[in-house]
Protein backbone atom coordinates (compact mmCIF):
# COMPACT_ATOMS: atom_id res chain seq x y z
CA UNK A 1 0.00 0.00 0.00
CA UNK A 2 2.55 2.50 1.24
CA UNK A 3 4.97 1.62 -1.49
CA UNK A 4 2.32 2.08 -4.16
CA UNK A 5 1.55 5.49 -2.73
CA UNK A 6 5.22 6.35 -2.81
CA UNK A 7 5.57 5.17 -6.38
CA UNK A 8 2.59 7.28 -7.41
CA UNK A 9 3.98 10.29 -5.60
CA UNK A 10 7.31 9.88 -7.35
CA UNK A 11 5.54 9.49 -10.65
CA UNK A 12 3.68 12.76 -10.10
CA UNK A 13 6.87 14.57 -9.11
CA UNK A 14 8.72 13.28 -12.16
CA UNK A 15 5.87 14.32 -14.45
CA UNK A 16 5.90 17.78 -12.90
CA UNK A 17 9.65 18.02 -13.40
CA UNK A 18 9.24 17.05 -17.03
CA UNK A 19 6.50 19.63 -17.53
CA UNK A 20 8.63 22.40 -16.00
CA UNK A 21 11.48 21.30 -18.21
CA UNK A 22 9.42 21.56 -21.40
CA UNK A 23 8.02 24.98 -20.45
CA UNK A 24 11.48 26.26 -19.55
CA UNK A 25 12.89 24.96 -22.82
CA UNK A 26 10.24 26.81 -24.85
CA UNK A 27 10.80 29.94 -22.82
CA UNK A 28 14.55 29.65 -23.35
CA UNK A 29 14.10 29.61 -27.12
CA UNK A 30 12.44 33.03 -26.94
CA UNK A 31 15.27 34.52 -24.90
CA UNK A 32 18.52 36.02 -26.13
CA UNK A 33 19.80 39.09 -27.91
CA UNK A 34 16.93 38.83 -30.34
CA UNK A 35 13.62 38.26 -28.57
CA UNK A 36 11.28 35.97 -30.46
CA UNK A 37 7.66 35.50 -29.41
CA UNK A 38 6.29 32.16 -28.24
CA UNK A 39 3.78 31.80 -31.13
CA UNK A 40 6.58 32.44 -33.62
CA UNK A 41 8.77 29.87 -31.91
CA UNK A 42 5.98 27.31 -32.06
CA UNK A 43 5.31 28.07 -35.71
CA UNK A 44 8.98 27.82 -36.64
CA UNK A 45 9.58 24.56 -34.82
CA UNK A 46 6.47 22.99 -36.31
CA UNK A 47 7.54 24.13 -39.78
CA UNK A 48 4.52 26.41 -40.20
CA UNK A 49 6.58 29.53 -40.85
CA UNK A 50 5.66 31.39 -44.00
CA UNK A 51 8.28 33.93 -44.90
CA UNK A 52 5.67 36.71 -45.01
CA UNK A 53 5.18 36.88 -41.24
CA UNK A 54 8.41 35.49 -39.86
CA UNK A 55 11.85 36.76 -40.69
CA UNK A 56 14.24 34.21 -42.19
CA UNK A 57 16.86 35.26 -39.68
CA UNK A 58 14.49 34.31 -36.87
CA UNK A 59 13.96 30.83 -38.27
CA UNK A 60 17.67 30.45 -38.56
CA UNK A 61 18.28 31.57 -34.98
CA UNK A 62 15.62 29.24 -33.64
CA UNK A 63 16.46 26.16 -35.68
CA UNK A 64 20.22 26.38 -36.06
CA UNK A 65 21.34 28.24 -32.95
CA UNK A 66 18.97 28.11 -30.03
CA UNK A 67 17.33 24.71 -30.29
CA UNK A 68 20.55 22.74 -30.71
CA UNK A 69 22.08 24.77 -27.91
CA UNK A 70 19.15 24.15 -25.57
CA UNK A 71 19.07 20.44 -26.34
CA UNK A 72 22.82 20.21 -25.84
CA UNK A 73 22.67 21.96 -22.47
CA UNK A 74 19.83 19.67 -21.37
CA UNK A 75 21.76 16.59 -22.42
CA UNK A 76 25.09 17.65 -20.92
CA UNK A 77 23.45 18.77 -17.67
CA UNK A 78 21.60 15.48 -17.41
CA UNK A 79 24.70 13.43 -18.21
CA UNK A 80 26.91 15.23 -15.71
CA UNK A 81 24.33 14.82 -12.96
CA UNK A 82 23.85 11.13 -13.59
CA UNK A 83 27.61 10.59 -13.75
CA UNK A 84 27.96 12.41 -10.42
CA UNK A 85 25.24 10.21 -8.93
CA UNK A 86 27.01 7.07 -10.13
CA UNK A 87 30.44 8.10 -8.85
CA UNK A 88 29.07 9.14 -5.48
CA UNK A 89 27.46 5.73 -5.13
CA UNK A 90 30.44 3.73 -6.38
CA UNK A 91 32.91 5.58 -4.17
CA UNK A 92 30.42 5.92 -1.31
CA UNK A 93 31.73 9.45 -1.17
CA UNK A 94 29.53 12.53 -1.24
CA UNK A 95 32.43 14.60 -2.62
CA UNK A 96 32.78 12.61 -5.82
CA UNK A 97 31.90 14.46 -9.02
CA UNK A 98 32.05 13.56 -12.72
CA UNK A 99 35.70 14.55 -12.84
CA UNK A 100 37.07 12.26 -10.11
CA UNK A 101 39.02 10.22 -12.61
CA UNK A 102 40.91 13.25 -13.83
CA UNK A 103 38.67 13.90 -16.82
CA UNK A 104 38.58 17.66 -16.30
CA UNK A 105 42.29 18.30 -16.13
CA UNK A 106 43.03 15.75 -18.85
CA UNK A 107 40.56 17.44 -21.16
CA UNK A 108 41.78 20.91 -20.22
CA UNK A 109 45.33 19.86 -20.95
CA UNK A 110 44.34 18.50 -24.34
CA UNK A 111 42.37 21.65 -25.13
CA UNK A 112 45.23 23.89 -24.01
CA UNK A 113 47.59 22.12 -26.36
CA UNK A 114 45.05 22.52 -29.15
CA UNK A 115 44.58 26.23 -28.47
CA UNK A 116 48.30 26.99 -28.11
CA UNK A 117 49.32 25.22 -31.26
CA UNK A 118 46.41 26.72 -33.13
CA UNK A 119 45.23 23.46 -34.59
CA UNK A 120 42.22 24.12 -36.76
CA UNK A 121 39.79 22.07 -38.77
CA UNK A 122 37.19 19.65 -37.66
CA UNK A 123 36.96 15.92 -37.23
CA UNK A 124 33.62 14.10 -37.20
CA UNK A 125 31.92 17.43 -36.68
CA UNK A 126 34.03 18.19 -33.66
CA UNK A 127 36.51 21.02 -33.59
CA UNK A 128 40.12 19.90 -33.19
CA UNK A 129 40.28 21.52 -29.77
CA UNK A 130 37.33 19.40 -28.64
CA UNK A 131 38.92 16.35 -30.18
CA UNK A 132 42.16 16.95 -28.29
CA UNK A 133 40.19 17.53 -25.11
CA UNK A 134 38.49 14.18 -25.60
CA UNK A 135 41.81 12.44 -26.22
CA UNK A 136 43.36 14.11 -23.19
CA UNK A 137 40.46 12.98 -21.03
CA UNK A 138 40.67 9.40 -22.29
CA UNK A 139 44.41 9.16 -21.64
CA UNK A 140 43.94 10.46 -18.10
CA UNK A 141 41.13 8.01 -17.39
CA UNK A 142 43.31 5.14 -18.54
CA UNK A 143 46.23 6.32 -16.40
CA UNK A 144 44.12 6.75 -13.27
CA UNK A 145 42.45 3.40 -13.85
CA UNK A 146 45.76 1.61 -14.33
CA UNK A 147 47.29 3.28 -11.29
CA UNK A 148 44.38 2.18 -9.10
CA UNK A 149 44.37 -1.42 -10.28
CA UNK A 150 45.75 -4.08 -8.02
CA UNK A 151 45.68 -7.62 -9.38
CA UNK A 152 42.57 -7.39 -11.55
CA UNK A 153 40.59 -5.34 -9.04
CA UNK A 154 40.19 -1.59 -8.86
CA UNK A 155 40.34 0.02 -5.47
CA UNK A 156 38.05 2.99 -5.10
CA UNK A 157 40.36 4.75 -2.66
CA UNK A 158 43.14 4.17 -5.17
CA UNK A 159 41.09 5.90 -7.87
CA UNK A 160 40.31 8.90 -5.68
CA UNK A 161 43.95 9.34 -4.78
CA UNK A 162 45.32 8.77 -8.27
CA UNK A 163 42.67 11.14 -9.62
CA UNK A 164 43.64 13.89 -7.22
CA UNK A 165 47.34 13.51 -7.94
CA UNK A 166 46.90 13.48 -11.73
CA UNK A 167 44.56 16.46 -11.48
CA UNK A 168 47.14 18.43 -9.53
CA UNK A 169 49.90 17.42 -11.90
CA UNK A 170 48.06 18.41 -15.04
CA UNK A 171 46.71 21.62 -13.53
CA UNK A 172 50.26 22.63 -12.73
CA UNK A 173 51.30 21.82 -16.28
CA UNK A 174 48.43 23.92 -17.65
CA UNK A 175 49.33 26.86 -15.42
CA UNK A 176 52.90 26.60 -16.60
CA UNK A 177 51.82 26.65 -20.23
CA UNK A 178 49.61 29.65 -19.53
CA UNK A 179 52.53 31.55 -18.06
CA UNK A 180 54.70 30.69 -21.03
CA UNK A 181 52.07 31.69 -23.57
CA UNK A 182 50.21 34.42 -21.74
CA UNK A 183 48.52 35.95 -24.75
CA UNK A 184 46.32 32.84 -25.07
CA UNK A 185 45.27 32.85 -21.43
CA UNK A 186 41.78 34.20 -22.19
CA UNK A 187 40.83 31.40 -24.51
CA UNK A 188 42.15 28.72 -22.20
CA UNK A 189 40.41 30.15 -19.16
CA UNK A 190 37.15 30.51 -21.04
CA UNK A 191 37.38 26.92 -22.15
CA UNK A 192 37.98 25.68 -18.61
CA UNK A 193 34.84 27.42 -17.40
CA UNK A 194 32.58 25.84 -19.93
CA UNK A 195 30.30 27.18 -22.63
CA UNK A 196 27.63 26.01 -25.03
CA UNK A 197 28.50 28.83 -27.41
CA UNK A 198 29.60 26.46 -30.15
CA UNK A 199 26.56 24.18 -29.91
CA UNK A 200 25.43 22.65 -33.18
CA UNK A 201 23.34 19.77 -34.43
CA UNK A 202 26.60 17.93 -35.20
CA UNK A 203 27.77 18.16 -31.60
CA UNK A 204 24.38 17.03 -30.42
CA UNK A 205 24.45 14.09 -32.81
CA UNK A 206 27.87 13.14 -31.56
CA UNK A 207 26.98 12.79 -27.91
CA UNK A 208 23.31 11.86 -28.16
CA UNK A 209 23.77 8.13 -28.63
CA UNK A 210 26.54 7.68 -26.03
CA UNK A 211 24.50 9.70 -23.54
CA UNK A 212 21.26 7.79 -23.99
CA UNK A 213 22.86 4.37 -24.13
CA UNK A 214 25.11 5.16 -21.15
CA UNK A 215 22.43 6.63 -18.94
CA UNK A 216 20.05 3.84 -19.94
CA UNK A 217 22.60 1.23 -18.94
CA UNK A 218 23.18 2.94 -15.61
CA UNK A 219 19.46 3.06 -14.99
CA UNK A 220 19.18 -0.70 -15.45
CA UNK A 221 21.76 -1.15 -12.69
CA UNK A 222 20.08 1.10 -10.16
CA UNK A 223 19.30 -1.71 -7.75
CA UNK A 224 22.91 -2.87 -7.75
CA UNK A 225 24.01 0.68 -7.00
CA UNK A 226 21.69 0.77 -4.01
CA UNK A 227 23.39 -2.32 -2.68
CA UNK A 228 26.83 -0.84 -3.40
CA UNK A 229 26.04 2.17 -1.24
CA UNK A 230 25.60 -0.19 1.70
CA UNK A 231 29.18 -1.34 1.19
CA UNK A 232 30.91 -3.65 -1.24
CA UNK A 233 30.71 -6.61 1.13
CA UNK A 234 26.98 -6.12 1.56
CA UNK A 235 26.53 -5.93 -2.18
CA UNK A 236 28.49 -9.15 -2.64
CA UNK A 237 26.43 -10.87 0.02
CA UNK A 238 23.32 -9.91 -1.92
CA UNK A 239 24.66 -11.47 -5.09
CA UNK A 240 25.89 -8.39 -6.94
CA UNK A 241 28.91 -9.00 -9.19
CA UNK A 242 30.72 -6.12 -7.55
CA UNK A 243 34.03 -6.16 -9.40
CA UNK A 244 32.48 -6.34 -12.84
CA UNK A 245 29.88 -3.69 -12.05
CA UNK A 246 32.53 -1.35 -10.71
CA UNK A 247 34.75 -1.72 -13.76
CA UNK A 248 31.97 -1.26 -16.27
CA UNK A 249 30.42 1.72 -14.54
CA UNK A 250 33.72 3.46 -13.86
CA UNK A 251 34.74 3.22 -17.48
CA UNK A 252 31.32 4.06 -18.86
CA UNK A 253 30.79 7.05 -16.58
CA UNK A 254 34.19 8.58 -17.23
CA UNK A 255 33.78 8.00 -20.95
CA UNK A 256 30.52 9.92 -20.81
CA UNK A 257 32.11 12.75 -18.88
CA UNK A 258 34.84 12.92 -21.51
CA UNK A 259 32.14 13.30 -24.17
CA UNK A 260 30.41 16.00 -22.14
CA UNK A 261 33.61 17.93 -21.55
CA UNK A 262 34.65 17.78 -25.16
CA UNK A 263 31.49 19.55 -26.36
CA UNK A 264 31.11 22.09 -23.58
CA UNK A 265 34.35 22.48 -21.66
CA UNK A 266 34.52 21.94 -17.94
CA UNK A 267 31.31 22.81 -16.19
CA UNK A 268 31.79 22.29 -12.51
CA UNK A 269 29.35 21.93 -9.70
CA UNK A 270 26.37 20.49 -11.57
CA UNK A 271 27.46 16.87 -11.18
CA UNK A 272 28.22 17.46 -7.54
CA UNK A 273 25.13 19.20 -6.24
CA UNK A 274 22.28 18.00 -8.42
CA UNK A 275 22.53 14.42 -7.09
CA UNK A 276 22.60 15.69 -3.51
CA UNK A 277 19.68 17.96 -4.14
CA UNK A 278 17.52 15.12 -5.41
CA UNK A 279 18.73 12.75 -2.71
CA UNK A 280 17.23 15.21 -0.23
CA UNK A 281 13.99 15.43 -2.15
CA UNK A 282 13.49 11.84 -3.32
CA UNK A 283 15.73 9.72 -1.09
CA UNK A 284 18.65 7.54 -2.08
CA UNK A 285 16.91 4.89 -4.18
CA UNK A 286 18.77 4.98 -7.49
CA UNK A 287 15.80 3.69 -9.40
CA UNK A 288 14.28 7.11 -8.83
CA UNK A 289 17.44 9.10 -8.30
CA UNK A 290 19.00 8.40 -11.70
CA UNK A 291 16.04 9.49 -13.86
CA UNK A 292 15.30 12.57 -11.74
CA UNK A 293 18.97 13.56 -11.70
CA UNK A 294 18.96 13.32 -15.47
CA UNK A 295 15.89 15.51 -15.87
CA UNK A 296 16.77 17.86 -13.03
CA UNK A 297 20.39 18.23 -14.07
CA UNK A 298 19.26 19.07 -17.58
CA UNK A 299 16.81 21.63 -16.29
CA UNK A 300 19.41 23.23 -14.03
CA UNK A 301 21.91 23.48 -16.87
CA UNK A 302 19.29 24.92 -19.22
CA UNK A 303 18.44 27.66 -16.74
CA UNK A 304 22.12 28.44 -16.13
CA UNK A 305 22.93 28.55 -19.82
CA UNK A 306 19.95 30.77 -20.58
CA UNK A 307 21.19 33.17 -17.91
CA UNK A 308 24.73 32.86 -19.26
CA UNK A 309 23.70 34.06 -22.71
CA UNK A 310 21.15 36.69 -21.75
CA UNK A 311 22.36 38.35 -18.53
CA UNK A 312 24.87 40.62 -20.21
CA UNK A 313 24.06 42.23 -23.52
CA UNK A 314 27.63 42.68 -24.63
CA UNK A 315 28.97 39.22 -24.04
CA UNK A 316 28.27 35.67 -22.90
CA UNK A 317 29.24 34.60 -19.40
CA UNK A 318 30.91 31.17 -19.24
CA UNK A 319 28.19 28.85 -17.96
CA UNK A 320 30.47 27.30 -15.33
CA UNK A 321 30.51 30.64 -13.55
CA UNK A 322 26.73 30.74 -13.42
CA UNK A 323 26.37 27.16 -12.17
CA UNK A 324 28.63 27.93 -9.22
CA UNK A 325 27.55 31.51 -8.57
CA UNK A 326 23.82 30.81 -8.57
CA UNK A 327 23.75 27.13 -7.74
CA UNK A 328 26.09 27.41 -4.76
CA UNK A 329 24.09 29.70 -2.48
CA UNK A 330 20.85 27.97 -3.43
CA UNK A 331 22.33 24.63 -2.51
CA UNK A 332 23.73 25.90 0.79
CA UNK A 333 20.34 27.28 1.70
CA UNK A 334 18.73 23.96 1.00
CA UNK A 335 21.40 22.13 2.98
CA UNK A 336 20.74 24.30 6.02
CA UNK A 337 17.02 23.75 5.77
CA UNK A 338 17.44 20.03 5.38
CA UNK A 339 19.82 19.85 8.32
CA UNK A 340 17.39 21.72 10.52
CA UNK A 341 14.58 19.46 9.54
CA UNK A 342 16.51 16.28 10.21
CA UNK A 343 17.66 17.63 13.55
CA UNK A 344 14.08 18.47 14.35
CA UNK A 345 14.62 22.19 14.85
CA UNK B 1 25.20 -28.13 3.87
CA UNK B 2 28.46 -26.21 4.07
CA UNK B 3 31.89 -27.69 4.34
CA UNK B 4 35.39 -26.32 4.68
CA UNK B 5 38.06 -28.69 3.49
CA UNK B 6 41.42 -27.89 5.02
CA UNK B 7 41.37 -24.22 4.23
CA UNK B 8 44.40 -22.04 4.78
CA UNK B 9 44.14 -18.32 4.61
CA UNK B 10 46.64 -15.56 5.19
CA UNK B 11 46.59 -11.79 5.00
CA UNK B 12 49.94 -11.05 3.39
CA UNK B 13 52.30 -13.31 5.30
CA UNK B 14 50.21 -13.54 8.46
CA UNK B 15 48.70 -17.00 8.49
CA UNK B 16 45.23 -16.50 9.94
CA UNK B 17 43.46 -19.78 9.19
CA UNK B 18 45.42 -22.99 9.49
CA UNK B 19 44.08 -26.22 8.04
CA UNK B 20 40.54 -25.46 9.10
CA UNK B 21 38.15 -28.39 8.69
CA UNK B 22 34.47 -27.94 9.21
CA UNK B 23 31.22 -29.63 8.21
CA UNK B 24 27.85 -28.15 9.00
CA UNK B 25 24.77 -30.32 8.69
CA UNK B 26 21.49 -28.91 7.46
CA UNK B 27 19.33 -27.59 10.28
CA UNK B 28 22.20 -27.20 12.71
CA UNK B 29 22.79 -24.23 15.01
CA UNK B 30 26.51 -23.66 15.35
CA UNK B 31 28.42 -21.03 17.27
CA UNK B 32 32.03 -20.10 16.70
CA UNK B 33 33.78 -18.79 19.77
CA UNK B 34 37.35 -17.75 20.45
CA UNK B 35 39.38 -14.78 21.65
CA UNK B 36 39.75 -11.54 19.68
CA UNK B 37 41.87 -12.05 16.61
CA UNK B 38 41.50 -15.82 16.64
CA UNK B 39 40.16 -15.79 13.09
CA UNK B 40 36.38 -16.05 13.48
CA UNK B 41 35.51 -13.22 11.12
CA UNK B 42 38.12 -14.44 8.66
CA UNK B 43 36.61 -17.91 8.74
CA UNK B 44 33.14 -16.51 8.05
CA UNK B 45 34.41 -14.42 5.17
CA UNK B 46 36.03 -17.49 3.67
CA UNK B 47 32.79 -19.40 4.02
CA UNK B 48 30.82 -16.76 2.11
CA UNK B 49 33.45 -16.23 -0.61
CA UNK B 50 34.34 -12.70 0.42
CA UNK B 51 37.83 -14.04 0.87
CA UNK B 52 39.31 -16.93 -1.05
CA UNK B 53 41.47 -19.43 0.82
CA UNK B 54 44.99 -19.86 -0.51
CA UNK B 55 44.50 -23.60 -0.30
CA UNK B 56 41.65 -25.92 0.51
CA UNK B 57 38.07 -25.53 -0.59
CA UNK B 58 34.66 -24.48 0.64
CA UNK B 59 31.75 -26.57 -0.57
CA UNK B 60 28.06 -25.91 -0.38
CA UNK B 61 25.79 -28.88 -0.94
CA UNK B 62 28.81 -30.81 -2.20
CA UNK B 63 29.49 -28.22 -4.90
CA UNK B 64 32.50 -25.93 -4.76
CA UNK B 65 31.50 -22.43 -3.71
CA UNK B 66 33.42 -21.08 -6.70
CA UNK B 67 30.90 -22.70 -9.02
CA UNK B 68 27.98 -20.64 -7.73
CA UNK B 69 26.72 -17.61 -9.59
CA UNK B 70 26.49 -14.58 -7.27
CA UNK B 71 22.70 -14.54 -7.11
CA UNK B 72 22.52 -18.31 -6.68
CA UNK B 73 24.82 -18.07 -3.72
CA UNK B 74 22.84 -15.20 -2.24
CA UNK B 75 19.70 -17.32 -2.35
CA UNK B 76 21.50 -20.16 -0.56
CA UNK B 77 23.16 -18.09 2.08
CA UNK B 78 22.85 -14.71 3.70
CA UNK B 79 25.51 -12.95 5.74
CA UNK B 80 25.29 -10.37 8.48
CA UNK B 81 28.64 -8.66 8.88
CA UNK B 82 30.25 -7.36 12.02
CA UNK B 83 30.58 -3.79 10.75
CA UNK B 84 27.94 -1.78 8.96
CA UNK B 85 28.73 1.13 6.69
CA UNK B 86 26.34 3.50 5.04
CA UNK B 87 27.13 6.81 3.40
CA UNK B 88 23.83 7.87 1.95
CA UNK B 89 20.60 7.52 3.74
CA UNK B 90 18.19 4.77 2.94
CA UNK B 91 15.17 4.24 5.07
CA UNK B 92 14.77 0.94 6.89
CA UNK B 93 12.14 -0.36 4.53
CA UNK B 94 14.39 0.24 1.53
CA UNK B 95 17.28 -1.55 3.19
CA UNK B 96 15.26 -4.61 4.12
CA UNK B 97 13.76 -4.66 0.64
CA UNK B 98 17.26 -4.98 -0.83
CA UNK B 99 17.24 -8.51 0.55
CA UNK B 100 14.92 -9.48 -2.29
CA UNK B 101 17.60 -8.59 -4.87
CA UNK B 102 18.83 -12.14 -5.51
CA UNK B 103 15.28 -13.27 -6.21
CA UNK B 104 14.53 -10.61 -8.79
CA UNK B 105 15.49 -10.47 -12.42
CA UNK B 106 17.05 -7.31 -13.78
CA UNK B 107 14.45 -4.53 -13.94
CA UNK B 108 11.79 -6.69 -12.32
CA UNK B 109 9.77 -4.78 -9.75
CA UNK B 110 9.11 -6.25 -6.33
CA UNK B 111 5.83 -8.14 -6.29
CA UNK B 112 3.20 -8.04 -3.55
CA UNK B 113 4.67 -11.34 -2.40
CA UNK B 114 8.12 -9.77 -1.98
CA UNK B 115 6.66 -6.89 -0.01
CA UNK B 116 4.84 -9.34 2.25
CA UNK B 117 8.11 -11.09 3.04
CA UNK B 118 9.66 -7.75 3.91
CA UNK B 119 6.77 -6.92 6.25
CA UNK B 120 7.13 -10.30 7.92
CA UNK B 121 10.86 -10.06 8.58
CA UNK B 122 10.49 -6.51 9.88
CA UNK B 123 7.91 -7.75 12.37
CA UNK B 124 10.05 -10.74 13.35
CA UNK B 125 13.05 -8.54 14.13
CA UNK B 126 11.00 -5.90 15.91
CA UNK B 127 11.82 -3.03 13.54
CA UNK B 128 8.49 -2.61 11.80
CA UNK B 129 7.67 0.58 13.67
CA UNK B 130 10.98 2.07 12.45
CA UNK B 131 10.40 1.41 8.76
CA UNK B 132 10.13 5.07 7.74
CA UNK B 133 13.20 6.17 9.66
CA UNK B 134 16.54 6.49 7.96
CA UNK B 135 19.57 4.36 8.77
CA UNK B 136 21.44 7.28 10.28
CA UNK B 137 18.75 8.10 12.80
CA UNK B 138 18.44 4.74 14.54
CA UNK B 139 20.56 3.16 17.25
CA UNK B 140 23.38 0.68 16.71
CA UNK B 141 21.28 -2.19 17.98
CA UNK B 142 18.37 -1.25 15.76
CA UNK B 143 20.72 -1.07 12.81
CA UNK B 144 21.96 -4.55 13.61
CA UNK B 145 18.40 -5.84 13.62
CA UNK B 146 17.78 -4.14 10.28
CA UNK B 147 20.72 -6.00 8.81
CA UNK B 148 19.40 -9.26 10.22
CA UNK B 149 15.99 -8.51 8.74
CA UNK B 150 17.61 -7.87 5.36
CA UNK B 151 19.46 -11.21 5.57
CA UNK B 152 16.24 -13.05 6.45
CA UNK B 153 14.48 -11.35 3.55
CA UNK B 154 16.88 -13.20 1.26
CA UNK B 155 15.14 -16.39 2.45
CA UNK B 156 18.40 -18.31 2.60
CA UNK B 157 18.95 -21.92 3.65
CA UNK B 158 22.02 -20.89 5.58
CA UNK B 159 22.56 -17.80 7.67
CA UNK B 160 26.04 -16.63 8.65
CA UNK B 161 26.17 -14.07 11.43
CA UNK B 162 29.22 -12.25 12.74
CA UNK B 163 28.66 -11.03 16.31
CA UNK B 164 24.98 -10.41 15.64
CA UNK B 165 24.24 -9.37 19.20
CA UNK B 166 27.26 -7.23 19.99
CA UNK B 167 25.27 -3.97 20.01
CA UNK B 168 22.04 -5.33 21.41
CA UNK B 169 20.54 -4.79 24.82
CA UNK B 170 19.70 -7.72 27.07
CA UNK B 171 16.20 -8.08 25.71
CA UNK B 172 17.18 -8.09 22.06
CA UNK B 173 20.22 -10.31 22.62
CA UNK B 174 17.76 -12.96 23.68
CA UNK B 175 15.10 -11.99 21.15
CA UNK B 176 17.47 -12.21 18.21
CA UNK B 177 18.96 -15.51 19.30
CA UNK B 178 15.50 -16.89 20.04
CA UNK B 179 14.36 -15.77 16.62
CA UNK B 180 17.34 -17.53 15.03
CA UNK B 181 16.60 -20.60 17.09
CA UNK B 182 12.94 -20.72 16.12
CA UNK B 183 13.75 -20.25 12.43
CA UNK B 184 16.33 -22.93 12.89
CA UNK B 185 13.83 -25.37 14.42
CA UNK B 186 10.77 -24.54 12.36
CA UNK B 187 12.19 -23.64 8.97
CA UNK B 188 15.31 -25.79 9.09
CA UNK B 189 17.39 -22.66 8.62
CA UNK B 190 21.00 -23.61 9.21
CA UNK B 191 22.78 -21.09 11.39
CA UNK B 192 26.44 -20.41 11.90
CA UNK B 193 27.21 -17.50 14.15
CA UNK B 194 30.19 -16.09 15.97
CA UNK B 195 29.47 -15.13 19.56
CA UNK B 196 31.48 -13.66 22.38
CA UNK B 197 29.05 -14.62 25.10
CA UNK B 198 29.97 -18.19 25.97
CA UNK B 199 26.88 -18.74 28.07
CA UNK B 200 24.52 -17.68 25.32
CA UNK B 201 26.47 -19.86 22.90
CA UNK B 202 26.04 -22.77 25.27
CA UNK B 203 22.35 -22.16 25.65
CA UNK B 204 21.44 -21.84 21.99
CA UNK B 205 23.89 -23.96 20.00
CA UNK B 206 23.80 -27.58 19.00
CA UNK B 207 27.50 -27.44 18.29
CA UNK B 208 30.24 -25.05 19.40
CA UNK B 209 33.47 -24.47 17.51
CA UNK B 210 36.30 -23.14 19.63
CA UNK B 211 39.01 -21.26 17.73
CA UNK B 212 42.43 -20.19 18.84
CA UNK B 213 45.22 -18.67 16.74
CA UNK B 214 43.50 -19.61 13.50
CA UNK B 215 43.01 -23.22 14.40
CA UNK B 216 39.94 -25.11 15.48
CA UNK B 217 40.76 -26.36 18.95
CA UNK B 218 37.60 -28.30 19.55
CA UNK B 219 34.24 -28.99 17.91
CA UNK B 220 31.31 -30.57 19.69
CA UNK B 221 28.23 -30.12 21.81
CA UNK B 222 28.55 -27.31 24.38
CA UNK B 223 29.23 -29.64 27.28
CA UNK B 224 32.24 -31.16 25.51
CA UNK B 225 33.78 -27.87 24.37
CA UNK B 226 33.20 -25.70 27.38
CA UNK B 227 35.45 -27.31 29.93
CA UNK B 228 37.39 -25.24 32.41
CA UNK B 229 40.61 -26.74 31.06
CA UNK B 230 40.02 -25.78 27.42
CA UNK B 231 38.82 -22.32 28.35
CA UNK B 232 41.89 -21.73 30.47
CA UNK B 233 44.14 -22.83 27.62
CA UNK B 234 42.45 -20.62 25.07
CA UNK B 235 41.30 -17.53 26.96
CA UNK B 236 43.87 -17.64 29.78
CA UNK B 237 41.09 -17.20 32.29
CA UNK B 238 40.19 -19.50 35.17
CA UNK B 239 36.55 -20.48 35.19
CA UNK B 240 34.13 -22.76 36.95
CA UNK B 241 31.74 -24.68 34.74
CA UNK B 242 28.38 -25.61 36.24
CA UNK B 243 26.21 -28.20 34.50
CA UNK B 244 23.00 -27.97 36.50
CA UNK B 245 20.34 -26.64 35.91
CA UNK B 246 22.01 -25.77 32.66
CA UNK B 247 25.55 -25.19 31.48
CA UNK B 248 27.04 -22.01 32.92
CA UNK B 249 30.60 -20.71 32.71
CA UNK B 250 31.59 -18.44 35.58
CA UNK B 251 34.93 -16.63 35.41
CA UNK B 252 36.85 -16.38 38.69
N1 LIG C 1 42.15 -6.97 6.46
C1 LIG C 1 43.10 -7.51 7.22
N2 LIG C 1 44.39 -7.35 6.87
C2 LIG C 1 45.38 -7.91 7.62
N3 LIG C 1 45.17 -8.61 8.74
C3 LIG C 1 43.91 -8.79 9.16
C4 LIG C 1 42.81 -8.25 8.41
N4 LIG C 1 41.67 -8.57 9.05
C5 LIG C 1 42.04 -9.29 10.14
N5 LIG C 1 43.38 -9.43 10.20
C6 LIG C 1 44.13 -10.18 11.22
O1 LIG C 1 43.68 -11.51 11.19
C7 LIG C 1 43.54 -12.03 12.49
C8 LIG C 1 42.16 -12.61 12.67
O2 LIG C 1 41.22 -11.56 12.55
P1 LIG C 1 39.66 -11.82 12.64
O3 LIG C 1 38.99 -10.56 12.30
O4 LIG C 1 39.31 -13.03 11.86
O5 LIG C 1 39.48 -12.12 14.20
P2 LIG C 1 38.16 -12.38 15.02
O6 LIG C 1 38.29 -13.72 15.63
O7 LIG C 1 36.96 -12.14 14.21
O8 LIG C 1 38.29 -11.28 16.17
P3 LIG C 1 37.15 -10.45 16.93
O9 LIG C 1 36.69 -11.31 18.05
O10 LIG C 1 37.88 -9.27 17.45
O11 LIG C 1 36.08 -10.10 15.97
C9 LIG C 1 43.85 -10.90 13.45
O12 LIG C 1 45.14 -11.12 13.96
C10 LIG C 1 43.83 -9.66 12.60
O13 LIG C 1 44.80 -8.77 13.04
MG1 LIG D 1 35.44 -10.67 14.24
Amino acid sequence: MEIQLKRRNNFIKITLLLAVLVIMAIFAVTQGNVKISVPDVVKITLGLDDSTTIKASHSFIVMQVRIPRILLSLLVGGMLSVIGTIFQALFRNPMADPYVMGVSSGAAFGATIGILFGVGGTFLGMGMVSMLAFIGAMITILCVYQLARVGGKVSTTGILLAGIVINALLSAAISFLMILFHNEIDRIVTWTMGSFGAASWEQLGLIFIPAIVGVGYMMTHARELNAMVMGEDEARALGVSVDRLKKVLLILASLLSAFAVSVSGIIGFVGLIVPHFFRMVFGSDHRVLIPVSFLGGGLFMLVCDTLARSLLNSMEIPVGIITALFGGPFFLMLLQKHKRRSEGI
Amino acid sequence: MIKAERINFSYGNQNVLKQVELAVEKGCFISVIGPNGSGKTTLLKNLCRLLQPQSGEVKIDALSIKAYKPKMLAKKMAVVHQEIQNTFDFNIHEVVLMGRYPHLKALQNESAEDLKIVEKTMHLTGIHHLRHKSMSTISGGERQRVMIAKALTQEPDLLLLDEPISHLDLKYQLEVLKLCKSLNREKQLTILTTLHDINLAARFSDVIILMHHGEIVKVGPPAEVLTSELIRNVYEVDVTVIHEPHLLVIPH
